[in-house]
């Protein structure tokens, strides 16, 4: 079942950087982890060395070059301020790979990716791995959503809302989904790759019960341990609860119960 | 991980052995139920075999879901859960989990919680023919589930309770502590006059934390056991009013996150230590805990754990009750 063991690593911040009033981005090497780690996958990280604050905090990986990992994140709390004021050259402990990835075996099928927030960040790294067809990326304001550079190839792929109408279309992400929907040809063929707040995923699953589809979500629950044990970070699903950090992150959105 | 032990054997010289309820065990190092998952979640970190003993997540005669999110909370030195004794039931442990850590060599200990005295006299009947199973650790004092507390609210359920599962099996007892208990160590000695072999305190102090934004309490069941260091101190105040009052081995656990706190619990007279929570944030912290136990002994030459366990010298120092 499990194809690489798991180990927790210091690792050197390489680069911490705001790109957008609401995004950071912080970099770090690790051959290890940068060729084993796959889309989906999250780490543990402890931002600081006495245990304060007490628990490590999730990140999914955001991108992977070469050696170099890259976390997308934004300030929600202590840790992640926390994270926010490291420079080059600061440590971190790191551990994982943890948690299921992405599917990225479907043949014949329309990829199309609906990130909320910095919930974008998984598909950044699984475009590195597949080809997408449609990215959908929703935020309150364009300052919470990834700039064109960051985005790169995919740009052209790309449609975008905003609540508050700064950027792109003004409303939610669901009705750009609509949209690309209503446009395809064979809209059988879609597989959605989900993540965002609870009320957009709620959202999404509803259109894919209406409309036949089928995908999968990565869910963002608080997290202790992040392997399994400590049983905190459960989602329910069709099959009883499981836990988001080593049965998930990724599930299939008709197994989840949002 | 056989490296591991290999590597740390070398040269070494004291004896780490403990004897408690008629077992041997390699060393006082165990883990807290709860917080080592149910079998090989911590496998990539942690040579299960240099463990003194595993003491395994509570088992229930049925199966629970557990409670609903959220469970968790992060708190200063510590964090709050509501879990809620999630767990597939005693079957299931039976079928799976007992095959799974028999092949683990070192003591297995099941903790095993009820709503009533027949359910843990089922659980203790239906474990008592398994040579795997090294001894049961009775959880009178789990604040997350109803009736979870109430055996250790009162000296005389405690009592029934352990007698009742005394009888049912020939399997060494570990009666685990709430700190919740009105009168704790009138509960202890209940359990000690009952025939429980050992003692473990303690388990998590029932406490909550508030969304201030939300007006909503953190928790879904508004309560959750608070764990971590934030309750050492508490943890090991009782180890030593146990250690002081009665004859009777004890579990120390509350908070341990280093070799330092560990000992802090083995010089006031703790016959072994779990480590629980510091599990989560640091999964190697049980191998770093014992690593540091040996280091210390061998640096101070202390050859056995009958050395320096309750070796506390309180002369000279008199309880007082805190005032202000």
């Amino acid at each position: 079942m499990k194809t690489m063991k798991m180990i927790d690593e210091v690792v050197t911040v390489a680069r911490n950087e705001r790109i957008t009033p609401h995004l950071y981005v912080i970099a770090f090497e690790s051959e290890r982890l940068a060729h084993s780690i796959q889309p989906g996958q999250f780490l543990q990280v402890a931002v600081t060395e006495d245990y304060d604050p007490f628990l490590r905090r999730p990140f999914t990986i955001y991108r992977v070059l070469r050696n170099r990992l890259e976390i997308l994140y934004e300030i929600v709390g202590q840790g992640s301020e926390i994270l926010s004021r490291k420079v080059r050259g600061d440590r971190l402990k790191v551990m994982g790979p943890l948690g299921n990835t992405f599917s990225m075996r479907m043949k014949n099928r329309i990829h199309v990716i609906v990130g909320g927030g910095v919930g974008i960040a998984p598909f950044i790294f699984l475009g590195q791995k597949i080809k997408i067809d449609h990215f959908l990326m929703g935020a309150r304001s364009k300052k919470g959503l990834l700039p064109k550079s960051e985005i790169g190839a995919l740009w052209s792929k790309s449609r975008f809302t905003t609540e508050d109408g700064s950027y792109g279309r003004r409303g939610f992400i669901t009705e750009c989904l609509e949209e690309v929907i209503k446009e395809c040809r064979h809209p059988r063929r879609i597989y959605l790759y989900v993540c965002g707040p609870r009320a957009m995923m709620r959202a999404v699953r509803e259109m894919t019960d209406r409309h036949g589809l089928e995908g999968e979500a990565s869910v963002d629950e608080r997290m202790a341990c992040g392997v399994g044990a400590c049983l905190g970070c459960v989602v329910e699903t069709t099959n009883g609860y499981k836990t988001s950090c080593r049965e998930g992150t990724v599930f299939r959105l008709r197994d989840l119960i949002l | 991980m056989t490296r591991v032990a290999a590597k740390s054997r070398k040269g070494k010289a004291e004896d780490l052995t403990i004897r408690m309820g008629g077992l041997a065990f390699k060393n006082p190092v165990t883990v807290a139920s709860g917080t080592f998952g149910t079998s090989d979640e911590y496998a990539d970190y942690v040579d299960f075999e240099k463990l003194g003993a595993i003491i395994t997540k509570t088992v229930t005669r049925k199966p629970r879901q557990g409670n609903v999110m959220p469970r968790i909370y992060e708190t200063p030195s510590g964090m709050l859960n509501s879990i809620g004794l999630q767990n597939k039931g005693i079957d299931e442990f039976v079928e799976h989990k007992i095959p799974f850590f028999s092949r683990i060599k070192t003591h297995l200990i099941v903790n095993i919680a009820g709503e009533t005295v027949e359910d843990f006299v089922a659980l203790a009947k239906r474990l008592d023919p398994f040579r795997e199973v090294s001894a049961l650790e009775l959880n009178i004092s789990c604040p997350n589930v109803k009736k979870g507390l109430e055996f250790c609210a009162k000296p005389e359920l405690a009592f029934e309770v352990v007698r009742a599962c005394k009888e049912a099996t020939r399997h060494p007892l570990i009666t685990k502590l709430s700190p919740e208990a009105h009168d704790f160590l009138a509960v202890a000695e209940a359990c000690v006059k009952a025939g429980s072999d050992a003692l473990t305190a303690i388990n998590t102090l029932k406490g909550m934390a508030v969304d201030v934004d939300g007006r909503r309490p953190r928790l879904a069941s508004i309560f959750g056991g608070l764990s971590g260091p934030a309750i050492r101190p508490i943890a090991l105040r009782y180890v030593y009013e146990i250690r002081k009052r009665f004859d009777v081995p004890v579990i120390g656990t509350g908070g341990i996150m280093t070799a330092y706190d560990a000992l802090e619990f083995i010089v006031t007279g703790a016959h072994m230590v779990s480590v629980g929570t510091a599990n989560f944030v640091n999964p190697r912290a049980s191998m770093e805990v014992l690593e540091g136990i040996e280091k210390y002994c061998l640096e101070h030459g202390i050859r056995s754990m009958d050395e320096i366990r309750g070796t506390l010298k309180v002369e000279g120092r008199k309880e007082e009750v805190p005032a202000g």
